[in-house]
């Protein structure tokens, strides 16, 4: 088995876009909004949120993605995209808890999924500009065979050496990068669990937000 | 210097009594109650009468409709009719679609309410609704329904909001409610109402 410890130099949804050979998954936005979560384009802190409904009102702790405006320039138009379907069109809001994203998804089921579409369709337009999936959009090219390569080598290395069983803070300093591609490839909570007894806050707060998405 | 509301939205007045509502309006049970943001339960038809009565008295004093009353046939009888003539438009919120509610014509505030009360076996419910779209147009609300998810509020906004519009808005609520028209303005309303309301007969089936 062939591993790979560092990750391919593309947008991780193109990324999941490549190993599809076609539009990306599910997993592909809560990747990328860990990715920018990491990058401190999007700040993950905690808040609080009243919600209200037939039984009355009560305060809930939850914690909320807030975009680095000032920094909008920075973001890859994939990402001003996806941000811009979740945050302006949907939430109207710069800050975004993941109580509202949680009720968004379902409340306006249709506007998140045709502006999801669209971000896919643009995700697998980005992978064939970068000469990673054939001009049909389906089947990688040569390129894209290397990225695929590189993906499930990676792939391989987080979920064979997840589980090692290191001093924790080690092992967090070893896995948080990983864990954008770890919540790509769906083995974000394995990792986490290993990690979660001393995981710093930032990373459980990650975990929150993996789990809020995927649920 | 005014009260911001968050994305510089402008609120309607139905807006604000919408957000005050737990200080305007008396409680009710679980049968007309509806869930104000604080989640008080205020009773549905006096809040949604109160929201006509206050839209038409601030578009009114800012000079943007004209009012009257005229006498309408109804089947064999008569009712007196509050009339509006829109002459400006631009409100922010509620108070714009009431505006258009008109068709730019003058026309019966009863034939208007048709238009704003959506066709439902409980209209006020979906109309406060459409009232408080305003907050999720300005960020401070999610709206999720009343079932298990609720309404999704920013406590920050929700807290600065409801104080300090309350002063504006006990203003606004009492002097709609010294209108001298008031009472027919209730009473339009309530038969917009009985128009818009239908029964689901399932037992029909």
């Amino acid at each position: 088995m062939l591993y790979e410890r560092e990750p391919p130099r593309v947008h991780i949804a193109v990324a999941d876009a490549v190993m599809r050979a076609g539009e990306p998954g599910d997993n592909a936005m809560t990747a990328t909004l860990l990715h920018l979560a990491q990058c401190g384009l999007l700040t993950l802190r905690p808040c609080e949120r009243i919600v209200t409904s037939i039984f009355g009102s009560e305060k809930r702790d939850s914690h909320e993605f807030v975009v680095d405006t000032s920094r909008w320039q920075e973001f890859d138009p994939l990402d001003q995209e996806l941000v811009s379907l979740l945050f302006t069109t949907m939430k109207h809001s710069a800050a975004m808890s993941l109580l509202d994203l949680r009720v968004l998804l379902r409340s306006r089921e249709r506007t998140y999924a045709s502006g999801i579409a669209a971000w896919r369709t643009s995700v697998a337009a980005r992978a064939v500009a970068d000469g990673l999936l054939e001009p049909t959009g389906r089947g990688r090219t040569a390129a894209g065979e290397v990225v695929r390569d590189t993906c499930e080598a990676l792939r391989a290395y987080i979920r064979d050496f997840g589980r090692l069983e290191d001093d924790e803070l080690m092992a967090l300093e070893l896995w948080g990068p990983y864990l954008v591609w770890a919540a790509l490839f769906g083995l974000a909570e394995e990792v986490v669990a290993t990690m979660r007894l001393k995981a710093m806050d930032y990373h459980d707060d990650l975990m929150l937000a993996v789990e809020t998405i995927a649920s | 210097m005014g009260v911001q509301a968050p994305n510089g939205v402008e609120l309607s007045p139905a807006a604000k009594m919408y957000l005050c509502a737990d200080r305007l309006v008396q409680p009710a049970g679980m049968y007309f109650g509806y869930p104000t943001p604080t989640g008080v339960k205020v009773d549905n038809r006096t809040l949604s009468k109160g929201i006509v009565l206050v839209t038409i008295q601030s578009l009114e004093e800012t000079g943007l409709i004209q009012v009257w009353q005229e006498q309408r046939k109804q089947l064999l009888g008569s009712f007196t009719s509050v009339m509006v003539r829109a002459l400006y438009s631009g409100a922010p919120g509620f108070s714009g679609s009431f505006l258009v509610s008109t068709g730019w014509q003058d026309e019966s505030l009863v034939t208007m309410l048709t238009r704003l009360f959506p066709r439902d076996q409980a209209p006020f419910i979906p109309f406060l609704d459409s009232v408080s779209s305003e907050f999720v147009e300005a960020g401070m609300l999610t709206r999720g329904g009343y079932g298990a998810h609720g309404n999704v509020w920013d406590p920050q906004w929700l807290g600065y909001l409801h104080e300090a519009l309350y002063p504006e808005a006990y203003d606004l609520w009492m002097r709609a409610h010294a209108r001298p028209d008031a009472e027919v303005i209730k009473h339009n309303t309530m038969l917009a109402v009985g128009i818009r309301q239908h029964t689901e007969r399932d037992d029909d089936d």
